[in-house]
Parts: C-alpha cells; structure tokens; sequence
C-alpha cells in the first residue's frame, strides 16, 4: 500500500471521530470501561497467582513429634554408628574388623560424652547447647531421615521445643516475661517443618508423615490455598461474564458510531462505488476510525488503569499485612498488549460488522 | 464499446424494465438514448455500469463480460466509464478541486499526479478559476460541469450521462451537451441520456429511442420524434 494512501485513510478515520464527538466519546468510553475491568481483574489475578506461589514456597506441612519421645544415649550410639559408613559389600572376615573398629569407635565416642558431660557440670550454659545439638541430631538421625524417604517431600527441618519456646518469646516482645517460668515445663513439641516439592502432595505427604514413629500430630495448611483458589475461581467466572458483556457492547457502539459515519458519507460511498473505487479503499477508512477509536480508549484506559493500580488495587492489598502486591512495572507491557489487543479487534469487529451491512454493491 | 444482445430485465419486485435490447455502440461514438419515463433508459445505463445485473441476454461494455464479470472486477470495469447524473452528485463540503481530486484518490493515484491533472481538467470544462469554491456556490450548469470534469478525470474510454441536463435551464442545457461534444471530439465515447426533444434535435447525432423496454427507433442524423414509429426508420444495429 501507498504512503499516500495510508495517510488518506488515517486523515479519513480522524476527520470521522471529530466530526460526530459525542457518539466517539461515548464508544470510547465504554471501551475504556471493558478494558478497565479486564485489566482490574487480571491485576488482580497476578497479585493472587503472586501470593498462591508464595504460600506455595511457604506451604509447608509440620509434624510434632510425640511428647513421649525420648532419646536415649543409646540412640545416639545408634547414630554414630551408622554414620560412619561401612561399605555394604564387606566380606565376613572383615566384618568382624570391622564390627571391633565400630566398638572401638563407640568407645571412643561414650568416653566423649562422658567427658563433655562433665565438662558440662562444670559450664553450666555450655551444658545445655551440647543437650541440644545432641537432641537435634537424634531427632534428624531417627525421624529426618524417615520423612525425608517420603516422596514429595523436598525439605525437612527440625525445631526443638527449647527453640520454639524461643520464637513464642520473641513474638511475644516486650511481654516475653510472662513466658519466664514456662521452662521447666515447656508445653510445647519438638516439630519438624517439612517443605514440599509440589502443592499437590501435600494429602498423601501428610498420611504418610502419621505413620512414621514417634510423629504424633500433623497439621498441614493447605485449606488457605483451597480458599484462595476457590475464590479467584468466582472472580474468573464473574469478571469474564463481566468483560463479555462489555465486550459485546464496545462493539455495538463502536458499530453504531461507524454507521453514523457510514449515513454522513452515503453520498461520497456511492460516488466513490460509482467512479470505480475498490471496495477495500471505501472500507478501510471506516476500519480505521473503528480502530482509532479502540486504541484512544485503550490509552486512556492504561493510564486510568496505572493510577486505579497504585492507588487502590496496592493500597487495598497492603491493608492486609500478609499480601505482598506485584509492582505495576511489572505487569505493564501484558497490560498495553492486552488493552491494545483487544480495542484494535474490538475497533475492527465493530466497523466490520456494520460494514458487512452496507457495500454490498 | 458497447454490445447488448437480446437483453432483458425484470426487477426484483416482478417490475419488467427492459425486454430484448440489442444495442451496439462502437468506440469514439456520441449517441443518445431517448424516450419516455419509465420506458427503462436508467435501467439499460444500470446493466452497463454492472449496478443491476440482466435477467437474461448477454453484455459487453469496454471489454469487460457483463455475465461473467466478478464482483472484484466491477470497479475496474467503472473506471473505464465517466458517469454524470441528473443531480450532479458532488460533495458539498468538499471544494470544486477537492471534488474532482477525490475521484482521482479513490482509483488510487498519486497526490502529484492528481495535482497536475485536476486544475487541466477544469480548465477544459472552463471552471479553472473557481477551484476553491464550494458547490452551492455554483450555478447549476457549473454545477454539472464540474460533475463532467469529474468523470472525465480518470481518463474513461465512456462518459455516460444520465439526463444531465434535467435540472438545468436551456441555454446551460446546450452548453454541457457542447462540452460533452467536445470530450467526444477528443475521443471518448458519448452516451447521453435524455428525453428532451429540442436539444436532441439541435446535434446531429445517432439516437436511439427506447419505449417500454424496447428499442423503436434507432437513426443516424435525424431528428427524434416521440408520435409515430411508422415514420422512423430503424437501423438493425446488430
Ligand atoms: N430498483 C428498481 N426496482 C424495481 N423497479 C424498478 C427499479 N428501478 C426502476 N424500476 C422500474 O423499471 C422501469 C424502468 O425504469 P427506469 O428508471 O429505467 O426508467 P427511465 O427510462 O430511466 O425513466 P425516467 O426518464 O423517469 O428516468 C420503471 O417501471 C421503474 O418503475
Ligand atoms: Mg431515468
């Protein structure tokens, strides 16, 4: 196509819009509305996707281990001797070797202890971190690695009863004291925070978990992601019901403004048919001006939109302290896509349609 | 060039308009079509410029097969034929030069092609000076002698006026009628339409009288006369 053509058909489209204002503004205008409640929505949709992956990194399933559960310096033998990695394929004769070698080790290792333990008397403070790094590796030692068998599971870290009593005085603050004569009987559990692989599993991870020994109560907190989904669900249905509705009444109007234009320039059609010019040449202005009229709601829109976002859409989501909200920078070029996108079609569809209707000569 | 054999036309609403026309006009002829209204002459200007298809019977207008022509060829087939009507048909918020320049950009040519040819055409239907004037500023021969120059703008093979001269007084009448004779001087093909005696009668030219659908007459330098058929001659034309 000529250069010369283009900017006929551009300077065509342009003098049509002004030349009936109102019923412009007024597609415009709804356009404006369409394309507003689809960006709202899909605003907020990222801002949900945004905090479902978050609760997905944070979804995690926590055990407590049994109250009941005690470790034993036995236990800790047990630890120490399978640590030290025997290899499998070990030959009777070694194996008696090396069964004298573990002996020794586990000698070596109670004298340890014995020897910290009396270190221990002595050390006060020292006496209790040493309980409970012991502590912590029999719990890993004994119930670790049994979730971490499980399968979906990614992560599993372990939090004594001491340590959580620690992070409850912490979010206590100030009032922290009150807590200060609880030691002696912590009522809390040990627990173990297990992150999983896949938001899915966490049912089966969570029936799994149960049957390991020593594990007395699982919680697992997936109902928020449910809740989170079923809601965004409605909001997906309503807002595409919504957005079709506008949809179809963008294109009414927009239709409706190019018939106004097309009834103007009846005379000038029938000329342009009758001194042979191509049906293309007398539609694309009217395509044009549908289009033109698309993409100045959309901008509009945009800028509506980028000020709706920061002052409400983020404003709203930062009263509630959990959510963190996606930057507008973010989202904005799926947002100029999204809004160009669809008034250039919406524009196109409803010159077209009416076109349809006419020229048929 | 036009050849219309044993063509017939009955509207859509059960309307007979013409029935068993053979017509044949031969590049660079000035011919006019007469006779009373109703008796089909638009329609017969309608089949030519492929606005209403024949019901029946075969055409041929500059080349192009009027039966088989394709929808995306009709406005090839109108660009090789100058239409003038009755009123005028300009548009009234487009200037005189704006007006004939606008029939050149719908066929698609070049700004400096129209910038030369637009003032040239004026000129030679005499409205050069009144480029910048806007149409109900004209007398109503200007009027139609800017509708002239429009349809000769694209350089047509046809100019077909159909009744040009109904709104106008006699003597812009023999006016436009001069100026169309000049533009057939220069070599495009003439069909005037029209049912005004005294002016047919003022050109020596072939006319071809039409009545209900049928051609009646059809002679060369004579006169048109509307009473008796007995006492013209008719030519077999095809
Ligand atoms: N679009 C149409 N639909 C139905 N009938 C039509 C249509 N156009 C014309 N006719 C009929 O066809 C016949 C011929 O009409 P046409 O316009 O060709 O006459 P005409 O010779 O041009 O008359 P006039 O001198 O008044 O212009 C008339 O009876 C008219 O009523
Ligand atoms: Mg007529």
């Amino acid at each position: 196509m000529k250069l010369y053509n283009i900017t006929y058909f551009l300077r065509e489209g342009v003098t049509s819009i002004f030349s009936h204002r109102l019923m412009s503004i007024a597609a415009m205008s709804v356009i404006m509305a369409c394309l507003l409640l689809m960006g709202s929505f899909s605003l907020v949709v990222a801002n949900i996707e945004n905090l479902l992956g978050d609760i997905e990194k944070k979804n995690q399933i926590v055990a407590y281990v049994d109250e009941n559960w005690e470790y034993e310096a036995g236990n800790l033998g047990v630890y120490v001797q399978e640590t030290e990695e025997v290899p499998e394929e070990v030959t009777e004769e070694t194996e008696e070797i090396s069964e004298e070698v573990t002996e020794e080790t586990q000698e070596e290792v109670t004298e340890e202890i014995l020897e910290e333990i009396s270190e221990e008397i002595s050390a006060g403070e020292v006496d209790a971190n040493r309980d409970e790094t012991q502590l912590i590796n029999a719990l890993e030692e004994r119930i670790g690695k049994e979730i971490l068998k499980i399968q979906g599971v990614d992560e599993c870290t372990v939090t004594t009863k001491t340590q959580a009593l620690e992070e409850f005085r912490k979010d206590f603050g100030e009032e922290g004291e009150i807590l200060n004569g609880i030691e002696e009987r912590n009522p809390l559990r040990h627990r173990f925070t297990i992150t999983l692989k896949d938001i899915e599993n966490t049912q089966s991870v969570a029936d799994e978990l149960k049957k390991i020994d020593g594990i007395a109560k699982v919680t697992a907190r997936n109902d928020i992601a449910e809740k989170m989904m079923e809601v965004s669900d409605v909001t997906t249905l309503v807002c595409t019901v919504l957005i079709l509705i506008l949809v179809l009444v963008s294109v009414f109007i927009i239709s409706n403004t190019v018939n106004i234009t097309m009834f103007n320039r009846r005379e000038e059609i029938a000329i342009m048919k009758m001194i042979g010019a191509t049906n293309s040449f007398v539609r694309i202005p009217f395509i044009v001006e549908g289009v033109l009229i698309g993409l100045a709601g959309a901008t509009f829109a945009l800028l509506l939109q980028w000020a709706i976002y920061d002052y409400v859409i983020v404003e709203a989501l930062s009263t509630l302290a959990f959510i963190s909200s996606v930057p507008f920078g973010e989202l904005v070029w799926d947002i100029v896509k999204m809004f160009y996108g669809v008034s250039a079609l919406v524009g196109g569809l409803g010159s077209v349609i009416t076109l349809r209707k006419f020229l048929k000569v | 060039m036009v050849r219309l054999l044993d063509v017939c036309k009955v509207y859509e609403n059960g309307t007979p308009a013409l029935s068993g026309i053979n017509l044949k006009i031969d590049d660079g002829e000035f011919v006019f079509l007469v006779g009373s209204s109703a008796s089909g002459k638009s329609t017969i200007v309608k089949i030519l410029t492929s606005e209403v298809r024949m019901s029946s019977g075969r055409g041929m207008v500059n080349g192009y097969n009027l039966n088989r022509i394709k929808r995306s060829k009709v406005p090839e087939l109108r660009r090789t034929i100058g239409v003038v009507f009755q009123d005028f048909r300009l548009i009234d918020k487009k200037t005189i030069y704006e007006n004939v320049a606008f029939a050149m950009r719908a066929v698609g040519s070049s700004p400096r092609m129209i910038k030369k040819r637009v003032p040239y055409v004026l000129q030679l239907v005499g409205l050069d000076h009144k480029m910048n004037v806007y149409p109900n500023e004209l007398s109503g021969g200007e009027r139609q002698r800017v509708a002239v120059a429009r349809a000769i703008v694209n350089n047509p093979t046809m100019i077909i006026a159909d009744e040009p001269t109904g709104n106008l007084d006699p003597k812009m009448s023999v006016e436009i009628m001069s100026l169309l004779e000049k533009i057939n001087e220069l070599g495009t093909t003439v069909l005037v339409v029209t049912h005004e005696k005294e002016l047919v009668n003022m050109f020596s030219k072939r006319v071809i009288a039409i009545d209900s659908g049928r051609i009646i007459s059809d002679r060369t330098g004579g006169y048109y006369q509307n009473d008796r058929i007995g006492g013209l001659h008719r030519n077999e034309t095809l």
